[in-house]
């Protein structure tokens, strides 16, 4: 990789960045997490409108969903279950990418429903963005590991 | 070994070979003498494959959709002609069209259509009542005419004469109130108040409120 | 790649505890039966059990109306609210429960003209859920 003669910080950094990027993330999680746990059942027709799976599914993801998150962000800051929480918070991305990715390229005017009904974002192809750059970032933090 | 495991969450993504549409919201502001809306919706095929449009869905039988034709080639572009006619229906209307693709058989695209459609004269409430053995207080209806609407109200009357009106001009030419008096709310009685307008001249329109003892 | 997946299926297995209670037990819980009613509306066991208290609205065009109709049922709709307004207002007392109908599920004109007399203050306004086709394959 880069030499470390020239950057002999840099090690260092990257680690801290890892660090650092993965409790930002566990947080974001949380935080998406918690919004959509507060109101399932505003989250399982948010679910709906994005016309993938039918209703009972879509109802039982909306009930579990949220707390896998906040399960998954949260435990990005415990060191004995950090790979398995970011194993399941890549996962998750995927799955939001796709459905993101599938509503932008219908065409359905809806919100993404990401954060619940307490930040209510229009559209969907910011939250898509937003969504492979994280993805990227855990492939980022991925790369950390032995 | 850990790339294996990013990839375990690879989740194969849908072909993206859709329609790709100009737009699929639209929203217009009717004019009062407008009777009906057209609005396009534009779409190409953006995939490799033919695209055939299965089915087209209307969420009521206000809203019709033309389509010119069915099957669309690679590249080829066309449009859903939507024409929604209002029949009586005033103020904030959505309504949807539900096109079905080959493509995309149980995910149908929802086209929208947002009409604004202009009350000229709003009348509201539309009832006033009253409780048989209830006190007679008079009663309030208000009459507004839409800002831009060159209509005049010409009169208000009622076809009951135990059922007495007074109408005040709150607005020059905007705002009124129509006052229902009744004489005794001893028995049930019916009142169909006919508020008069000048607007179309050749037609002039009539609304109207009603006024109930039950 | 062993202990990653068994912790990632320790967090799978232990998120399935709150989300239970969720079902079970959260206010705002989604509802479970596919025939979830939207507010305004009924299903037509509830309307027949109301018996004489239901005053019957149908929404559709005068043609369907004329062909068949439910029995008592008083025809309303936007195209001739004018005309038809009045005859509804003589039939209507503050008792009744008033349910419109129109062709089936997915019409919208019983909703519309269920808003427009929620509008014109009358109370007790619901949709029947299923419409006409609901009432004709009733057992």
């Amino acid at each position: 990789m880069i030499s470390r003669l020239h950057f002999p910080e840099l090690p260092r950094l990257v680690k801290l960045g890892r660090i650092f990027g993965r409790m930002v993330l566990g947080l974001l999680f949380v935080l998406a997490g918690a919004t959509k746990a507060f109101d399932p059942g505003a989250f399982a027709v948010e679910i709906q409108r994005y016309h993938l799976i039918p209703w009972i599914p879509g109802a039982l993801s909306s009930v579990y969903l949220p707390w896998l998150e906040i399960l998954a962000g949260a435990l990005l800051f415990v060191k004995r279950f950090e790979q398995g929480a970011l194993l399941l918070v890549t996962c998750l991305l995927f799955v939001f990418t796709f459905a993101l990715a599938s509503a932008t390229f219908r065409g359905l005017g809806i919100d993404c429903g990401c954060f619940g009904k307490v930040f209510t974002a229009t559209g969907t192809v910011v939250p898509l963005i937003r969504n492979i750059l994280l993805l990227a970032f855990t492939g980022f933090l991925w790369l950390g590991y032995p | 070994m850990k790339l294996s495991l990013f990839l375990l969450c690879l989740f194969a993504g849908s072909a993206f070979g859709q329609l790709a549409w100009a737009t699929t919201e639209q929203t217009f502001n009717s004019k009062p003498q407008d009777k009906e809306v057209v609005a396009k919706y534009k779409f190409t095929n953006n995939g490799t494959k033919p695209i055939k449009i299965q089915n087209v869905r209307t969420s009521c039988g206000c809203t019709t959709a033309a389509l010119s034709k069915t099957d669309y080639a690679p590249g080829e572009s066309g449009e859903i002609e939507a024409r929604f006619t209002f029949s009586g229906r005033t103020g904030k209307q959505e309504k949807a069209i539900m096109v079905a693709t080959s493509a995309n058989p149980e995910q149908p695209t929802v086209l929208k259509l947002h009409v604004y459609i202009e009350e000229t004269v709003k009348i509201e409430p539309e009832v006033v009542l009253w409780q048989v053995g209830e006190q007679p207080d008079p009663k309030v209806i208000h009459i507004a005419i839409a800002n831009d609407a060159s209509v005049k109200l010409v009169s208000v009357t009622s076809d009951n004469p135990a059922m007495k009106v007074k109408l005040t001009e709150v607005k020059p030419g905007k705002e009124y109130e129509a006052q229902i008096t009744p004489e005794s709310v001893g028995q049930p009685a019916a009142a169909t108040l006919v508020i008069q307008t000048d607007y179309p001249p050749d037609n002039p329109q009539t609304k109207y409120a009603y006024a109930r003892i039950k | 790649m062993g202990p990653t997946v068994r912790q990632a299926s320790l967090i799978l297995l232990a998120a399935l505890v709150p989300a239970s209670l969720t079902a079970a037990f959260h206010p705002r819980r989604p509802v479970w039966s596919q025939e979830t009613l939207a507010p305004g509306e009924e299903m037509l066991p509830t309307v027949l059990a109301w018996g004489a208290n239901a005053l019957w609205v149908d929404a559709r065009t005068a043609d369907e109306y004329e062909t068949e109709h439910v029995p008592g049922a008083i025809s309303l709709n936007l195209e001739n609210w004018d005309q038809l307004f009045p005859k509804f207002l003589d039939a209507w007392t503050r008792e009744k429960k008033v349910v419109v109908y129109c062709s089936a599920a997915t019409c919208e004109l019983s909703r519309e003209v269920a808003e427009r007399l929620r509008k014109s203050g009358i109370s007790s306004v619901y949709v029947l859920k299923g419409g006409w086709e609901a009432w004709k394959n009733r057992k």
